[in-house]
């Protein structure tokens, strides 16, 4: 016991705790000029640099606004997924069309994307093929464009099957489709009965899963690399490319950017306790209220 | 579920919406045989100028195969020590744990493996393991270990401390623990967490191009030299031999649990860690 606690220690200070702590104190001490090749001591110019620049907030703007409406979008096809596929062998056959989906890998799923959407993809070959005097041109920007519509397709493309998953499962183990009944012989309408009752008990239990994917997709980077706008960048990718990709000198700031990174994640982080204990105890209380 | 009577959205509603999720679904695999079965996509072609398998050949030799083979080595690496390692640390974590440490054990998993590995490299450097096999082991490894100690932690019950008690009371030493209350009680998990990890390794871009330094070549790195390329169909038969462990995987653990919530890279982890919670004992 006390072999495999000592062993067990290790292992979380060695592979989780210092990497955890290296990882937001290098890019703290680096951002302040006490570390690396740049190092001046202690000074505040690159965070004055960032933070009156162009780069920075545009950036975690985009990123947030990226998450957010990914997130939204896939969790509420998911939760529409429940409402419509409550019939055992569509849930079935939805089940395993989701699987499908959530095979793909993010790297493969942006490449799509980008072989479909882009100006010179299958879709506007398909619309030249159908509509004689259709031009390149004409095809909407889809892809590296403002919107992020090509980020935000390839997040719905990744995030869809999980959600849809994750939900059609909740609904099946709580037993969501029983409330929903007696809520119709109550006389609730089949629209109503679902969105008062089902959705609600959904939301609740999905509020983690909400929060893993907010934070996923704030964090995305295969897709925004192949499928974003060079500026502004999200936030993983202006991280990545400004640590010494085109110039050494952008490297400090980096690392300014990769600390107001770590702040937001740290920010949601405290969140989290809140979002995973509430949804255990609306599950306790759910099974309890089942089991009675 | 019996609430079938009466459906909510009519069935044109209902139809299009699975239309749609079936078309989301499917597509990209249609998408991804289509343009790996020929070569020459001029504008404005629909189909390929020579419909032949050489992207296919390419794909499984050369420095394709060996790099598939090379990262398969890996992901199977990092998968089975991750899941000992996580395992291990669960047990010490859920005795002595707080909200604060499980925040903690969270950190490297909700990191951008990008940013995560910018952060990290220098540390490698340090201990001379950048631009090595190794390197990228323990960098995936960090990812593969938190992910595994917050899947096992979470299914930890009170039963299964009290049953430890009770293999101890009865002269059981480190080796009768496990073998009658830790492995019995994580073995539904075990497969998802060991699938979920080596999927993480198989399909990691982020960890392999920033501490591997372009010497490590897995199947990923393959795929996007593919892509910076413009070879759209040796990328697009990359992407599929990609795909077909974690489709296999996938598959494996549904026909296994019929409700397993798992998919592939960054919310593939977060799928597992849904189902460890939802797991009921």
């Amino acid at each position: 016991m006390r072999a495999e606690r000592i062993v067990a220690v290790v292992l979380l200070v060695l592979l989780v705790l210092l990497p955890a702590a290296w990882m937001v104190g290098y890019a703290g001490f680096y951002s302040v000029g006490l570390l690396g090749l740049l190092r001046t001591g202690l000074t505040a110019r690159w965070w004055w640099q960032a933070c009156l620049g162009s780069l920075l907030w545009p950036s975690l703007l985009l990123s947030l606004t990226t998450a957010v409406l990914t997130t939204v979008l896939c969790l509420v096809t998911g939760m529409l997924l429940c409402v419509a596929a409550d019939h055992w062998r569509v849930e079935r056959g939805v089940g395993l069309l989701l699987t499908l989906g959530a095979a793909l890998p993010v790297s493969a799923v942006a490449f799509v994307v980008l072989q479909m959407c882009s100006r010179g993809g299958l879709l506007a070959r398909g619309l030249v093929a159908l509509w004689p005097g259709f031009q390149q041109s004409d095809f909407p920007v889809l892809v590296n464009d403002g919107w992020s519509v090509g980020i935000v397709l390839a997040g719905c493309v990744t995030g869809v099957p999980l959600t849809g998953l994750f939900l059609l499962s909740v609904w099946r183990a709580a037993g969501i489709g029983r409330y929903v009944e007696l809520a119709e012989r109550l006389g609730a309408g089949a629209w109503r009965a679902r969105i008062d009752v089902g959705v609600p008990m959904l939301w609740r239990r999905a509020r983690l899963l909400a929060f893993l994917l907010f934070v996923w997709n704030f964090s995305a980077w295969e897709a925004p690399l192949l499928l974003g706008r060079q500026s502004p960048r999200l936030m993983s990718v202006l991280i990545q490319q400004s640590s010494g990709q085109y110039s050494l000198q952008d490297r400090p700031l980096s690392f300014v950017f990769a600390t107001v990174y770590f702040a937001v994640l740290a920010g949601l982080l405290l969140w989290l306790p809140r979002a995973a204990t509430g949804a255990t105890s609306e599950r306790k209380s759910a099974d309890a209220g089942g089991a009675a | 579920m019996n609430s079938a009577g009466r459906a909510a959205g009519g069935v044109v509603g209902r139809s299009v919406l699975l239309l749609n999720v079936a078309v989301l679904c499917v597509l990209p695999y249609v998408v991804l045989v289509w343009l790996s079965c020929g070569s020459g996509w001029e504008w404005p072609r629909l189909v390929p100028l020579r419909v032949d398998g050489v992207a296919w050949q390419r794909a499984f030799s050369g420095s394709n195969g060996r790099a598939a083979l090379q990262g398969a080595g890996l992901s199977l690496a990092v998968a089975v020590c991750s899941t000992v390692w996580g395992l291990l640390i669960s047990r010490c974590w859920s005795e002595t744990g707080s909200g604060r440490v499980r925040g903690l054990l969270y950190l490297p998993l909700l990191t951008s493996p990008a940013i995560a590995a910018g952060c990290l490299f220098d540390l490698m450097a340090r201990i001379h393991v950048a631009g090595s096999w190794l390197g990228v082991f323990l960098v995936q490894s960090v990812y593969g270990t938190s992910f595994a100690a917050v899947l096992f932690a979470g299914v930890r019950e009170p039963g299964s401390w009290r049953r430890e008690q009770l293999v101890r009371t009865l002269g059981g030493g480190d080796v009768a623990v496990w073998r009658h209350v830790v492995l019995p009680d994580s073995r539904g998990l075990l497969p998802l967490c060991l699938f979920q990890t080596a999927l993480m390794s198989w399909l990691d871009y982020g960890l392999t191009t920033v501490v591997g330094g372009g010497r490590v070549q897995t199947l990923t790195m393959r795929l996007f030299s593919q892509i910076r390329e413009g070879g759209v169909s040796q990328a697009a038969a990359s992407s599929l031999l990609l795909t077909v462990p974690a489709l296999v995987a996938l598959l494996l653990l549904r026909w296994r649990d019929g409700w397993a919530v798992m998919t592939t890279g960054g919310p593939g982890l977060m799928g597992g860690l849904q189902r460890g919670r939802e797991r009921k004992p």
